[in-house]
C-alpha cells in the first residue's frame, strides 16, 4: 500500500517534469530543425525568386517578389524535349524501385546466413564484404565501367540496376539487425519443421521489417541521387536527374532558376518515400514476450 | 527439395543459396573492379587508341606517393584530424534520436526534416549549394560563406558585438550546421535501434522503480552499444569518403583530370589502407564495451 502511494507520487512528479521537458524538447527540435531544413528552404526560395533577385550577391534569405516563372519555364523546356518527360520519369522510377527492391531482398537473404549460420570462412567473407564499405567508389568506377560494357549492359536499364545490388551497406545493416533476433525464435520454427526458406521469409524477414525499410530508404535515396550519366547514352533510357542536368547545363546562367526548380522537384520522391516508410522503420519489434529460459 | 539430406547439409545448402545472388553482384561490381584497380596501382597506364595499356612499374607509384608527393601525406593527416567530429556526431545523433522517439504532434514532419540532409547531401542540389552558399567545402573546418561574410556577421556587427565574439558565434553555428549535415543516417539508425529495444525491459525497470536517468544509462545505452559501433564505423567511413574531402578530390583529379590512372589507384589503395587501420583501431577499442543482449 505504501509502495503504491510512493509510486503514484513519483508518477506525479514525472508528469510535471515532462511538461517542462516537452517544452524544452520542442524548442530544441525547432532550433536543430531550422538548421536541417535550411538548405531545402534556401533552394525553395531561390527557385521562386525572379531572375534579377536570383543573381544578387550575396544571396538574400528571403524573396521580395515570389514568382512561379522558373517552374513554368522548366515545364515548357520539358515538354519541348523530343523525349517526353514522362518517359524520363518512368525510367527513373523503374530503375530506382527495381534496384532498391532487388538490393533489399538479396542483401537481406545474404545477411541471414551470415548472422545466424555457422560455416567455414564466414568471418573472412564478412571481412571482405566490409572492404566494400570502406573503399572509395571513385576509383573502382573505371574498372566497373569496363565490366559493364564487357557484359554488354551499357545503355540498358541493367547498367543502372545491377551495380547497385551488391552494395555492402545494406547487407551490413541487415546482418546487424538479424543478429539481434533471439535464436530461440528461429529454433522454435526449426523444431516446428520449417525449412530455412520458410524461416527466413516468415520469421526473420517480418521481424526485421524496420531494418528492411531503413535499408530501403537509404538505397532508394542512393540510387535516385546517384544514377550516373556515363552508363546510358540513349535519350530514351535516361533518367530525370540526367535530363535536368542537361537542361540546366546547356545554359547554366539563364537557366539557373529552372535548375533550382528542378532540384526542388527532384527532392520530392525521396522525401515522400521517407514519410511513407518512416512509421514502419521505427515500429517496435514484436518478439517482446519471448524469453530464453 | 532436398528432403533426403541430413538437416545440417540442408542448412548449408540454403545458406549458400541465400548468399550467392548478392555475392555475384558484389564480386562483379565491387571485388573485380577493386582487384583491377589494385593491379593498376602497380602500373603506368596510358590510354591508346586500342584502349588502356599498362606497363609494369612495380612499387614506384607507392613510393612516389609516400616519399615524393608532398601533398598526399599532408592531406592524409588533414583527413585524420576530421575524425574529431565522430564522437560529436554520435552524441548529437543519439540525443536527436531520443528526442524523435517521444510522442508529440508533428513527429513525422520532424523526422522527415532530420532526414533531409541525407536526401540533399547526396544529390544534385549539393553541387549548387556548394558553389552558391558554401565558399568552402562542407568538410573543412572553416566557416561557411553564409555565416561568415555577409550573412550573420553584418547582423552581429550592427548589434555592436566585438569581432572575437562574432567569430566565436559564427564558428559555433557553422559547427552545428556541419554536425546536422553529417548526422542524418546516424539518427535514423539510432532511432531504429531504440525501437529495437523490447518495451518489456522498460516496463520491468519501471516496476522496479528505476528513474528515467537510470533507465537511460542501464538499459538504453548498453542495449544501443552495437548500434553505437555501427554508427561510429559509418561516421568514420562517411567522413573519409566525403566527396568534398581534399584527398578524394586529389584522387579524382589525378585519375580524371591528369589522367594518371595508375597513380590514382595507388593513392586510393594507400588511403584505403589508412582508413582500414583507423577502423580496426576503432573496432578493437569499442569491442569490449559492446553488450550483446541475452534474450
Amino acid at each position: 500500500m505504501i509502495k503504491m502511494k510512493k509510486r503514484k507520487k513519483k508518477l506525479g512528479i514525472d508528469n510535471r517534469r515532462s511538461k517542462i521537458g516537452n517544452g524544452l524538447v520542442i524548442f530544441l527540435l525547432l532550433v536543430l530543425g531550422a538548421f536541417m531544413a535550411f538548405p531545402l528552404y534556401y533552394t525553395l526560395i531561390q527557385s521562386i525568386k525572379p531572375s534579377e533577385e536570383l543573381f544578387q550577391f550575396p544571396p538574400r534569405l528571403y524573396v521580395l517578389r515570389p514568382t512561379g516563372e522558373h517552374y513554368t519555364e522548366l515545364f515548357q523546356l520539358m515538354s519541348n524535349l523530343w523525349v517526353p518527360f514522362s518517359r524520363y520519369l518512368f525510367n527513373t522510377l523503374f530503375v530506382s524501385i527495381l534496384g532498391t527492391l532487388l538490393h533489399v531482398i538479396l542483401a537481406g537473404m545474404a545477411a541471414y546466413p551470415l548472422a545466424k549460420h555457422n560455416f567455414p570462412g564466414k568471418d573472412a567473407l564478412f571481412a571482405i564484404i566490409l572492404l566494400g564499405l570502406m573503399f572509395v567508389g571513385q576509383v573502382t568506377f573505371l574498372p566497373s565501367f569496363i565490366i559493364i560494357s564487357k557484359l554488354k549492359l551499357l545503355n540498358t536499364y541493367w547498367a543502372y540496376i545491377l551495380p547497385n545490388i551488391g552494395v555492402s551497406l545494406g547487407l551490413f545493416l541487415m546482418k546487424q539487425f538479424i543478429e539481434q533476433l533471439p535464436d530461440s525464435l528461429i529454433e522454435a520454427a526449426r523444431i516446428d519443421g520449417a525449412n530455412e526458406w520458410k524461416i527466413y521469409f516468415q520469421i526473420v524477414f517480418p521481424n526485421v521489417k524496420p531494418a528492411t525499410l531503413t535499408v530501403f530508404i537509404f538505397q532508394f535515396v542512393n540510387i535516385w541521387n546517384g544514377l550516373s550519366k556515363e552508363l546510358v547514352y540513349d535519350e530514351q533510357l535516361k533518367v530525370v536527374k540526367v535530363a535536368l542536368e542537361q537542361i540546366s547545363a546547356s545554359n547554366a546562367y539563364a537557366r539557373m532558376g529552372s535548375g533550382m526548380a528542378g532540384s526542388v522537384l527532384l527532392m520530392i520522391p525521396p522525401i515522400v518515400v521517407f514519410i511513407l516508410l518512416q512509421r514502419h522503420v521505427v515500429e517496435t519489434m514484436t518478439f517482446a514476450g519471448l524469453k530464453e529460459g | 527439395m532436398f528432403k533426403k539430406l541430413p538437416y545440417h547439409t540442408k542448412k548449408k545448402i540454403y545458406g549458400f543459396l541465400f548468399i550467392t545472388p548478392w555475392l555475384v553482384g558484389f564480386l562483379l561490381f565491387f571485388a573485380v573492379p577493386f582487384v583491377q584497380s589494385c593491379v593498376y596501382g602497380f602500373q603506368d597506364l596510358k590510354t591508346t587508341v586500342s584502349g588502356m595499356e599498362g606497363t609494369w612499374v612495380g612499387l614506384s607509384n607507392f613510393s612516389y606517393a609516400l616519399f615524393r608527393d608532398t601533398q598526399f601525406i599532408i592531406q592524409c593527416a588533414g583527413s585524420l584530424r576530421d575524425l574529431i567530429t565522430v564522437p560529436l556526431i554520435l552524441v548529437y545523433s543519439l540525443c536527436f534520436a531520443l528526442l524523435l522517439k517521444k510522442e508529440y504532434p508533428g513527429r513525422t514532419l520532424m523526422r522527415a526534416i532530420a532526414f533531409l540532409p541525407v536526401i540533399i547531401g547526396s544529390g544534385v542540389l549539393m553541387d549548387i549549394m556548394k558553389t552558391d552558399v558554401f565558399s568552402t567545402s562542407m568538410n573543412s573546418s572553416e566557416t561557411t560563406y553564409l555565416f561568415s561574410a555577409s550573412g550573420l556577421t553584418g547582423f552581429f556587427e550592427s548589434m555592436g558585438l566585438s569581432a572575437g565574439l562574432i567569430g566565436f558565434i559564427n564558428n559555433v553555428i557553422s559547427k552545428i550546421f556541419d554536425l546536422t549535415w553529417r548526422s542524418g543516417v546516424q539518427i535514423l539508425l539510432f532511432l531504429a535501434g531504440l525501437h529495437n529495444i523490447p518495451s518489456y525491459v522498460y516496463e520491468a525497470a519501471d516496476i522496479e522503480g528505476a528513474n528515467a536517468l537510470e533507465q537511460f544509462f542501464k538499459i538504453t545505452l548498453p542495449m544501443l552499444t552495437p548500434m553505437i559501433l555501427l554508427n561510429a564505423v559509418y561516421s568514420v567511413i562517411d567522413i573519409f569518403s566525403d566527396y568534398g574531402n581534399a584527398i578524394i578530390q586529389m584522387i579524382y583529379n589525378t585519375a580524371f583530370t591528369n589522367v594518371r590512372f595508375g597513380y590514382a589507384s595507388a593513392l586510393s589503395i594507400l588511403y584505403f589502407l589508412m582508413v582500414a587501420v583507423v577502423l580496426v583501431v576503432l573496432y578493437l577499442a569499442m569491442k569490449r564495451f559492446i553488450v550483446h543482449a541475452e534474450d
